[in-house]
């Protein structure tokens, strides 16, 4: 069936790049940033999110000083990609394995707050607003099928509006962008046999660093599949062959499905 | 084998090492300056060890020249290889070490690649990274000296990274799937040796790595006959830069070019060709039936420009697949002329090309097992002649050091004579 669509690649790009964000969705949408920040700052410290931050030293991982920025509530200088790895650990360790739908938004929050941290500029709740949609969205059409197949599907798709929401922040141009959902879309991953592992952190945490290095891997030429929602080999045709994504699009920009998300009050 | 493998892949590493892909993924990791860095074949950056894992195999896999496991169609030393030489080269891991790991690495990635043969790969997964990502796990948990427990947990860790789908294919996409998943295997070994936690069962388990990949699957492929039957035995080389489906009819276009030109006292010319039929198993329409490529990359899911190329040129490497080849206005023109035609009666590895010209006439070739096929294999000269063909305009003089050096890896305390082989003539001494 996914065969049959066209273009809802592009016009997801068009939505997350040109989309207005109402008044009323963007102040929704920057109290669950902020919440995000919050559970983010309480999830810092969990012995995941040490481990990982020992390995990527050991591992040499540590940016010029030009280049570095602090995860939430550390101190470590990590490259913005490594940020939103560990950004990603500690925001899902604060959900203790939560559902498809209601944590669409982990791997969008993780990415945008290895840029900025509160306050919030306008530009990035934009960007969070689009990226949280695009995943609320399809993980309405294709969460259950994924968790049914086995899969986390919030980390396996999740890594979708994550790449939207940094495009929009970075101001990549359309093809960009389409390449780096490619990019992104193509190492899409996470098991639910895993959730209950500090391994299943590690899937959110994934999901926002492949969005972030894959929108700074386009903007630099790299290309991937331009069609990734589209194509019959793409990561939703693989991962949920039986659903028909044709409703994703409809209404983009009028209707929000992430106006329904609460866990800011959660 | 496993030798033969490295070397194989070496020279590839080193052809790709200036490509587009690569350069920018040594751009994006230049931001990074640390004291702990890895080389990458024939570059003078050196790079953090998961960015130089990434990079290297990038490089080993862009221009679709590497080694294949045919009943998988895994690139095993694309993931491997990566992982062994990036801790080989940090924690200076003897040559005994290096070669046990990547042979060990690439045996598990084959077995599980196996086990789901051939649904998982039907469906859309890029096979070489998602299996692959388990045996560079593997291999790094070797190099590492992790015990059972931590082995079990690096394999627990990377059956969450997995990598690839075929919307890749055609895209640099598609090479970094490999690199991709020889970081994640050595992330995930790091981290499984600081107690990060997994699922212990990940292949048993229902919701295993598996089941949720592949809907058909047998597990007992994984463990059946281990230490005693080499799954890496049957690793196969490319004499041909694109998708392995192609090369059949690459070979019986290169035997026509000879027979056309051979022609007695009448030579034939492809001007006069009328049309191009190309036979040939299913899957070559599947993997590769893109009829007018736009550019290299492209070009090696396109059997017919092989094909074309092969006819035209009497031989098929990287030249043929470079950008401006492909879109060369004569090239286009017989593309245009050739069509495929499936004959479900045909091995993969069969296939049947019939030039037919306006006078009538018509040659044919028929190709029952294609070159560097398991029924056909390259010789360890022809792999030594390929490496050197790809060694050569990079690093002149350097095919038979790095020869050597792999033959003397038993007993070797370090990697450092290899390395030193791969690196520019100006970072020889610096880093040996």
């Amino acid at each position: 069936m996914n065969g049959q669509i066209q273009d809802l690649t592009r016009s997801l790009i068009e939505f997350a790049l040109r989309g207005e964000v109402p008044v009323s969705i963007q102040e929704h949408g920057a109290a669950l940033l902020a919440d995000a920040n919050r559970r983010c700052a309480k999830g810092a410290d969990a012995s995941s999110v040490e481990i990982v931050v020992t390995v990527l030293k050991e591992l040499g991982r540590q940016p010029d000083d030009g280049h570095a920025v602090n995860p939430v509530g550390r101190s470590d200088a990590l490259t913005v990609n490594d940020a939103a790895l560990v950004n990603g650990i500690a925001l899902r360790s604060t959900f203790n394995g939560s559902g498809a739908v209601d944590i669409a938004f982990v791997p969008v929050a993780a990415a945008i707050l290895s840029y900025e941290q509160e306050p919030f500029t306008r530009e990035a709740v934009d960007a969070f607003c689009v990226g949280a949609e695009a995943n609320q969205r399809i993980l309405e059409l294709t969460g259950e099928t994924q968790q049914r197949r086995g899969w986390d599907a919030p980390s396996l798709v999740g890594t979708l509006g994550a790449t939207l929401s940094i495009a929009r922040l970075l101001a990549l141009s359309a093809e960009e962008t389409e390449n780096a959902t490619g990019i992104a879309l193509t190492q899409g991953s996470g098991l639910l046999l895993a959730i209950h592992s500090m391994t299943g952190l590690l899937q959110a945490g994934r999901a926002a660093q492949n969005a972030v290095t894959a929108c700074l891997m386009a903007r630099d030429g790299f290309t991937g599949p331009t069609d990734s929602l589209d194509n019959r080999r793409g990561l939703v045709s693989t991962t949920a062959p039986e659903v028909d994504l044709s409703s994703l699009v409809d209404h983009l920009g009028t209707s929000w499905a992430m106006a329904n998300e609460t866990s800011a009050e959660a | 084998m496993s030798r033969a493998a490295i070397f194989n892949a070496l020279g590839t590493a080193i052809a790709g090492s200036t490509s587009d892909a690569v350069e920018i993924i040594t751009r994006q990791a230049s931001s990074i300056s640390s004291p702990t860095k890895a080389s990458v074949p024939a570059r003078s950056e050196r790079l953090d060890i998961l960015n130089a894992a990434l990079a290297i195999g990038a490089a080993i896999h862009v221009d679709d020249f590497d080694d294949t496991h045919l009943d998988t169609v895994i690139h095993p030393s694309s993931v491997v290889l990566p992982a062994v030489l990036t801790l080989g080269e940090t924690l200076r891991c003897s040559g005994d070490e290096a070669l046990s790991a990547f042979a060990l690495g690439a045996e598990v990635a084959l077995r599980i690649g196996l086990a789901m043969t051939p649904s998982h790969y039907d469906v859309g997964w890029h096979i070489t990274g998602t299996c692959g990502v388990m045996g560079a796990a593997v291999a790094a948990a070797m190099l590492l000296d992790l015990d059972a427990e931590g082995v079990q947990r690096s394999l627990g860790i990377a059956a969450s990274q997995t990598v690839g789908t075929r919307a890749a294919f055609g895209t640099m996409t598609k090479a970094l799937h490999p690199g991709q998943a020889a970081q994640n295997g050595v992330l995930s070994a790091m981290l499984a040796k600081r107690g990060f936690t997994a699922p212990s069962d990940v292949l048993d388990a229902d919701g295993s790595f598996l089941a949720v990949l592949s809907e058909q699957h047998d597990s007992r492929m994984v463990i059946e006959d281990l230490g005693r039957t080499w799954h890496l035995n049957e690793n196969t080389f490319k004499p041909y830069p694109c998708g392995i489906v192609c090369h059949p009819a690459i070979d019986a276009a290169i035997g026509l070019h000879e027979d056309l030109a051979d022609n007695g006292s009448h030579p034939k010319s492809l001007a006069e060709v009328q049309k191009v039929i190309i036979r040939c198993h299913p899957l070559v329409m599947e993997l590769t039936g893109m009829q007018q490529p736009e550019d290299g990359m492209q070009a090696r899911f396109s059997t017919i420009h092989g094909v074309v190329t092969g006819l035209m040129d009497g031989t098929v490497g990287l030249p043929q697949y470079e950008d401006e080849r492909v879109v060369e206005p004569s090239t286009r023109k017989l593309r245009e002329h050739s069509i495929l035609e499936i004959n479900s009666n045909f091995t993969r590895d069969e296939a049947d090309v019939e030039v037919m010209f306006r006078d009538g006439t018509s040659r044919r070739r028929h190709v029952a097992h294609a070159r560097g096929s398991l029924a056909d294999p390259l010789t360890i000269q022809d792999i030594y002649a390929k490496v050197d063909s790809l060694v050569s305009p990079v690093l002149p003089g350097r095919t038979e050091w790095i020869f050597e050096a792999i033959e003397g890896l038993s007993g070797a305390t370090g990697l450092d004579t290899l390395l030193a082989a791969t690196r520019p003539p100006a970072d020889v001494g610096a880093h040996s």
